[in-house]
């Protein structure tokens, strides 16, 4: 991610005002080259839309420092500017190719948050990380799905179901709200090099809830399968399947962790290349081994950090790789937000984000207290959860696939609640990170 | 194969030509113009085995653009550079003068032969011109790499070689605008008919937009550059860059090698860190080479270049008549030996031949790449033994140096080594 620790020249107003030149130039370059050739050129125009996404988001991020503002929403801002309900400078067809590029990304974020999780870290927090998972999850669980069915009689979709139904969607609007998003909690963390109770509190209770969220969603789908389908009976093959789904990934994430140790030990170089085939390459045996590639890539991470001295050499690649990487994904994200269901939809989105932030401090209070953990933890633990992004999405896909007729539709309502996340959740996050004194960059002070 | 795969192989290439890093060739692995990744293209092609096919080929297209731009940029950078040394002004426009004399007399020989061959018999003036320039820009480069591996493999230094050396250099202006100028004659997007209207002089300022805009980037890059201290922020800068300026091209019809040059020059020529950006692209150009090479190889058209035999001939003849002369003009101690010293040709060539390819389908296009790829071949038969013989002739080479064994040490381990 950008704004990493290096030292930089400081930017003087000038400097504002030529970055602020070169993005109207670039805005205006691919305008005139989408207007003088109307037709998409295929996967040549999501060539022109990366380059664009990374020198726009780029530019963004550094016009909006003096804000604040992270440079994730930047990237996030800029593809919205430039996306299909924007300016119309990038089409469904190229923001939909540039979706190929989030498999890399999502592996490098996965091995970053591993390999940023050390032992001996998780070992002074291992109370406190567990009682918090066990709360953020339970509470949010069960109080969002209670939330989620006390306003289904406001939702068209949802109002004239029968109360079994309800039931189930609720529980399945149970497991969205427990997604967190690991790539906006890297990307703020990059950003501000924070390092302090907080920051490593939110990492490794973010990255655990990747795990949690395979587990309930599984049993949940397993639960509300008989509500949905009228005669169907409670299955447990959805269990058995996920057993074999952690498991293979476990297993395979500490082999190809091991594989990396020998990697950087031995040989050590052309790192790039080796991220870009684990990231497309990788990412694809995985998938068709039906196995969890977020996880495999985590545990890969963590077996170099922690097995190894390689760990801070390997991170300092995946920081290089995913400054480039992470503002195409953050700008494509941004450009795959669709603002008209937002628009549609954003005043029950906005509810039940607040509904889930408060569930989220109320059980940051519970889980604090009965860790014993220190105020700054018990008053700031909760923000860094807020965020969610491609995981919500996930399940909002799944959650499509096994609603019938209306399964689109809570898919849109997960999309709108994502894009409130998406925006609120690192604003708030890099806020305390500068607040609590965490943030380790000089542009907070 | 699958495209997927394909890509995923290619990065696997480009894995190992970084591997074994960017001077390995000179010191022996592989060719100086890297041919022999075309014939491993030929051989997996649709004419032999079929692994690259036709489907293959076309999903793989944005990444032969990408990698032709990529080379392209790393030229423009160090364009008039040669290892931090900046060549003077003189031996620039020498340069030019050389590239243009080639150009012009392949050009020439080629718009002359053309309508002689059976296979464009038929071309219009406006097709015949795009075939005799194309012809001129892939028949003109001189490369570089030739040159130094012969120097560092036989020791040689002196006014020849660094002559021969600033002149391969310098020419490489001349091919690329002409590339330019030949994609824009027959650009292959529609224009949307509005603007379209609005263009009087179309391949004029299709040419002036290709490269104005690459210029314009590069200027942008350089700006962006100019405060920038944190290397992955300047990979960022460059790849965005790059990728802009090559989807836009593309997407446009307009000629990517030319406009990637522009960027490069300007990125040179207006960034306070240019060499910090060139000791960072540099070690990329083999990775980027290679695939593109591989992908040159695949795209090769058999029947195509058995019925263009003629025209090559002619073409290359052109070439070593315009190379001789060259040599006797400017050859210090070795004027007839000069221009056939200069005659190996590689990345350049097959670069903007697969550019061409790419920008002008048909046989003229598959003529260009193929014809490439057969000087770029011949140029490796003769040109190191030219070469050699030049160097020897000028007193550059001593006979210590004669016979090299493959396990000797290169120059540079030997001084390190002392």
């Amino acid at each position: 991610m950008s704004g990493g620790g290096h030292a930089r020249e400081r930017q003087t107003l000038f400097d504002r005002v030529q970055q602020a030149a070169v993005l109207a130039l670039l805005f205006g370059l691919l305008y005139a080259a989408t207007r003088a050739v109307p037709q998409a050129a295929g996967a040549l125009s999501s060539v022109a839309g990366i380059g664009f996404l990374l020198l726009a988001g780029t530019l963004a991020s550094e016009l909006l420092e003096p804000l604040r503002i992270p440079h994730l929403t930047a990237y996030i801002l800029a593809g919205m500017l430039a996306g299909p309900y924007g300016l119309h400078l990038l089409d469904h067809e190229t923001v939909t190719e540039l979706s190929k590029t989030n498999s890399l990304a999502l592996a490098l974020i996965a091995l970053a948050g591993g390999a940023e999780l050390r032992l001996v870290d998780l070992r002074k927090t291992a109370r406190s990380l567990a009682w918090t998972t066990l709360f953020q999850s339970l509470f949010t669980f069960i109080f969002t799905t209670a939330l989620f069915f006390a306003f289904t009689g406001f939702l068209p979709f949802a109002r004239d179901l029968p109360f079994a139904e309800r039931a189930a969607v609720s529980l399945l609007w149970g497991v969205v709200a427990v997604t967190r998003s690991p790539s906006a909690t890297l990307g703020v963390l990059a950003q501000t090099r924070a390092n302090g109770p907080v920051a490593q509190a939110t990492l490794a209770s973010v990255m655990v809830s990747d795990v949690v969220v395979l587990v309930v969603l599984a049993v949940t789908l397993t639960l509300v399968r008989p509500l949905i389908e009228p005669g169907a009976t409670l299955s447990m093959t959805k269990l058995v399947g996920l057993g074999h789904e952690l498991l293979g990934s476990v297993s395979l994430g500490t082999t190809l962790g091991l594989v990396l140790v020998v990697y950087l030990r031995f040989i050590g170089r052309q790192l790039v290349l080796v991220l870009l085939l684990l990231g497309f390459g990788f990412t694809e045996v995985l998938k068709y081994l039906h196995f969890e590639p977020l996880l495999t890539f985590l545990v890969a991470g963590f077996i170099v950090q922690n097995l190894s001295s390689q760990g801070e050499k390997f991170l300092r690649a995946l920081d290089g790789v995913g400054a480039v990487v992470y503002v195409v994904f953050f700008a494509g994200a941004g450009a795959h937000l669709e603002i008209p269901i937002l628009r549609q939809l954003g005043v029950i989105a906005l509810a039940l984000c607040l509904g889930r932030v408060a569930f989220a401090w109320l059980a940051n209070r519970a889980a604090a207290r009965v860790a014993g953990d220190p105020p700054v933890l018990r008053r700031w633990g909760w923000v860094g959860l807020v965020s969610q992004a491609g995981i919500a999405l996930g399940v909002g896909s799944v959650i499509e696939r096994n609603l019938p007729g209306y399964g689109a539709q809570v898919r849109a309502l997960v999309i709108a609640t994502v894009a409130i996340n998406e925006m609120l959740g690192p604003v708030l996050f890099k806020t305390v990170l500068d607040r609590t004194g965490e943030s380790r960059t000089d542009d907070h002070a | 194969m699958s495209a997927f795969v394909l890509v995923m192989a290619l990065v696997g290439i480009s894995y190992v030509a970084g591997l074994f890093g960017p001077g390995r060739s000179i010191r022996g692995l592989g060719l100086p113009s890297g041919i022999e990744w075309v014939a491993v293209g030929v051989v997996l092609g649709p004419g032999v085995l079929g692994v690259i096919d036709h489907a293959v080929q076309t999903d793989v297209e944005p990444i032969v653009f990408v990698a032709v731009g990529w080379l392209a940029l790393v030229l423009g950078v160090d364009y008039g550079v040669i290892r931090r040394r900046r060549l003077r002004a003189g031996r620039i426009a020498l340069g030019l003068v050389a590239g243009a004399v080639t150009l012009a007399a392949v050009s020439g020989a080629v718009w002359l032969a053309a309508p002689h061959v059976a296979l464009f018999a038929t071309l219009g003036p406006l097709d015949r011109l795009v075939l005799a320039l194309g012809a001129g820009a892939v028949a003109t480069e001189s490369t570089s790499n030739a040159i130094r591996w012969v120097a560092e493999r036989h020791g040689a230094r002196g006014p020849l070689s660094e002559l021969l050396d600033d002149l391969a250099e310098a020419k490489d202006a001349a091919p690329i605008l002409a590339a330019g100028v030949a994609v824009c004659l027959r650009p292959s997007t529609t224009l949307d008919d509005s603007v379209a209207r609005a263009l009087p002089a179309q391949p004029l300022v299709l040419f002036g937009a290709a490269l104005g805009t690459g210029l314009l980037l590069g200027g942008a890059a350089a700006i962006l550059l100019r405060k920038e201290t944190r290397g992955e922020q300047r990979w960022g800068i460059l790849v965005g860059t790059v990728l802009l300026a090559v989807g836009a091209m593309a997407r446009l019809g307009l000629p990517v090698v030319t406009s990637l040059f522009g960027l490069g020059l300007a990125v040179g020529l207006l960034s306070r860190h240019r060499d910090e950006v060139s000791a960072m692209i540099d070690p990329t150009r083999r990775g980027a080479l290679l695939p593109a090479l591989l992908l040159a190889g695949a795209r090769l058209e058999p029947t195509t270049a058995l019925s263009a035999a003629a025209l090559f001939a002619v073409a290359l003849g052109a070439r070593a008549v315009a190379l001789a002369t060259v040599g006797v003009a400017v050859g210090r101690g070795a004027r007839l030996l000069a221009g056939p010293a200069m005659l190996s040709s590689g990345e350049l060539s097959v670069a903007i031949g697969l550019s061409l390819a790419l920008a002008v389908p048909g046989a003229i296009g598959e003529s260009l790449l193929a014809l490439s790829v057969v000087g770029a071949l011949l140029g490796e038969l003769v040109g190191p033994v030219a070469l050699r013989a030049a160097l020897r002739r000028a007193g550059e080479i001593g006979r210590a140096h004669d016979a090299p064994s493959d396990d000797a040490p290169a120059p540079d381990e030997k001084e390190a080594a002392a």
